[in-house]
């Protein structure tokens, strides 16, 4: 009785010993965006593999864009079936290849080509790339119990990124409207309601001022967005510590990005708006 | 709740990296019990994040609700308090998390944050022998 016991341990133990080592997987996407033009029809994908094991990698495509919810959080809201009125490129688009290996500590390139329809109205279209990363396989070694149950979760990692098909010469711009804020704990959050204009997505970002009654800035914050139809943001600036008294928020909505070269966005004209609050 | 975390997730593209530390190994397991790994545990999944994430965006975990192997599908479960991140290499101290909930994120975030996931599972009595998996989705999404 005791031998089977210990017999039974040594078998859980090795068991435990010879599962799935643990294996840092990393692949990173070269760029949070793509735009290809449709004279061109071509783009690329630069994937990074700088972890210590090869990373399984599939390419492929969907439609969505970002929306807020009642709350003003922003998330990515996507469609299993598109209709005709939405700009989606999502089906035109093919990767080659669609699934790869890359090893560690190199790096690939997918290849992207649309084909549209034909008679395609100029104007941009939109799609989003997810490229999807699991660790390569590991061999399990040494013996295993038959009676055993053994049970474990891989990860995989899906990263997002945004592609922008433009024939022509697609226009962009946003308008703002109701603005507001309140005063919550040592944050002043605000909103505003982003309306896009143009034929383009607005692809920028939203920045917020707080000055005192001399004109002096006292918090400010900026927030990147993507504004595909419509869009009300929730912002906020810190006021710990500010003299209670009036004071003037003002957003501004410009065509830059921290994250995004210059020559990827549509340029427009800064737009503002302003309110005046109260802080207790 | 999970600015930093949501950060982070924000991009794993050019700046930021996402890595996937190690999966969730339950291990050896009996019929008719259930297993929990802890989100504290060195059995638990752990993924980090490394760098400078400008971006607002999103991210959020698709969790499995079995577990497929040579016998009937396992039931797992993930419980509100399964998710843990920190920004040291230590759940212990850091803020819980439901996983079942997606992260957003306003700002800039620079630095390292870890992230842990737990989990329990249940085989019913008389389960077939054998290895069982599942996946549990990462997804990152800037907002663009």
């Amino acid at each position: 009785m005791r031998f089977k016991r210990r017999a039974a341990a040594a078998s859980a133990l090795l068991l435990a010993l010879t599962a799935p080592a643990a294996r840092a997987q990393s692949l990173m996407v070269g760029s949070p965006a793509i735009v290809i033009d449709d004279r061109t029809r071509t783009g690329a994908l630069t994937l990074i593999n700088d972890g210590i094991a090869p990373a399984e990698v599939s390419v492929s495509t969907f439609c969505g864009y970002p929306v807020t919810d009642s709350a003003g959080r922003m998330y990515l809201r996507t469609f299993a079936t598109v209709d005709d009125s939405m700009p989606c490129a999502a089906q035109w688009i093919q990767s080659f290849p669609r699934r790869l290996r890359v090893e560690a500590k190199s790096r690939a390139t997918v290849r992207l080509l649309v084909t549209p329809p034909a008679g395609l109205q100029p104007r941009e279209y939109w799609a989003r790339i997810v490229v999807s990363a699991k660790a390569g396989q590991v061999a399990v070694g040494g013996l295993t119990e038959a009676s055993a149950i053994q049970a474990s979760l891989a990860l995989e990692i899906r990263s997002v990124v945004g592609l922008f098909y433009r024939k022509g010469a697609p226009r962009t711009g946003v308008m703002l409207d109701q603005l507001r804020a309140v005063v919550q704990g040592d944050s002043l959050v605000g909103r505003t309601l982003l309306t896009r204009q143009g034929d383009a997505a607005f692809v920028g970002s939203l920045k917020a001022v707080l000055r005192d009654s001399t004109g002096k800035v006292r918090s400010q914050s900026q927030l990147p967005l993507g504004v595909y139809y419509t869009l009300e943001p929730r912002f906020a600036l810190g006021v710990a510590g500010l003299p209670a008294g009036p004071y003037e928020l003002a957003v501004e909505a410009v065509s830059s990005r921290p994250d995004l070269a210059p020559d990827m966005l549509l340029p427009t004209l800064p737009v503002h708006q302003a309110v005046k609050v109260m802080l207790p | 709740m999970l600015v930093a975390l949501a950060l982070v997730l924000a991009r794993a593209e050019a700046g930021g990296q996402v890595v996937a530390m190690r999966n969730l190994a339950f291990g050896t397991i009996l019929s008719g019990t259930t297993t929990a790994v802890s989100k504290t545990s060195a059995s638990s999944a752990q993924w980090r994040f490394t760098g400078t994430f400008p971006l607002g965006g999103t991210a959020f975990l698709t969790l499995p609700t079995t577990l497929t192997g040579p016998g009937p599908a396992i039931p797992i479960t993930f419980s509100t308090t399964d998710g843990q991140y920190n920004t040291v290499n230590n759940p212990v101290g850091g803020t819980s998390f439901n996983p079942h909930n997606s992260q957003s994120v306003p700002a800039l975030f620079n630095g390292t944050v870890y992230v842990w996931l737990g989990a329990s599972m249940s085989p019913p009595a008389n389960q077939t022998p054998g290895t069982y998996g599942g996946t549990v989705v990462l997804t990152v999404t800037g907002m663009l």
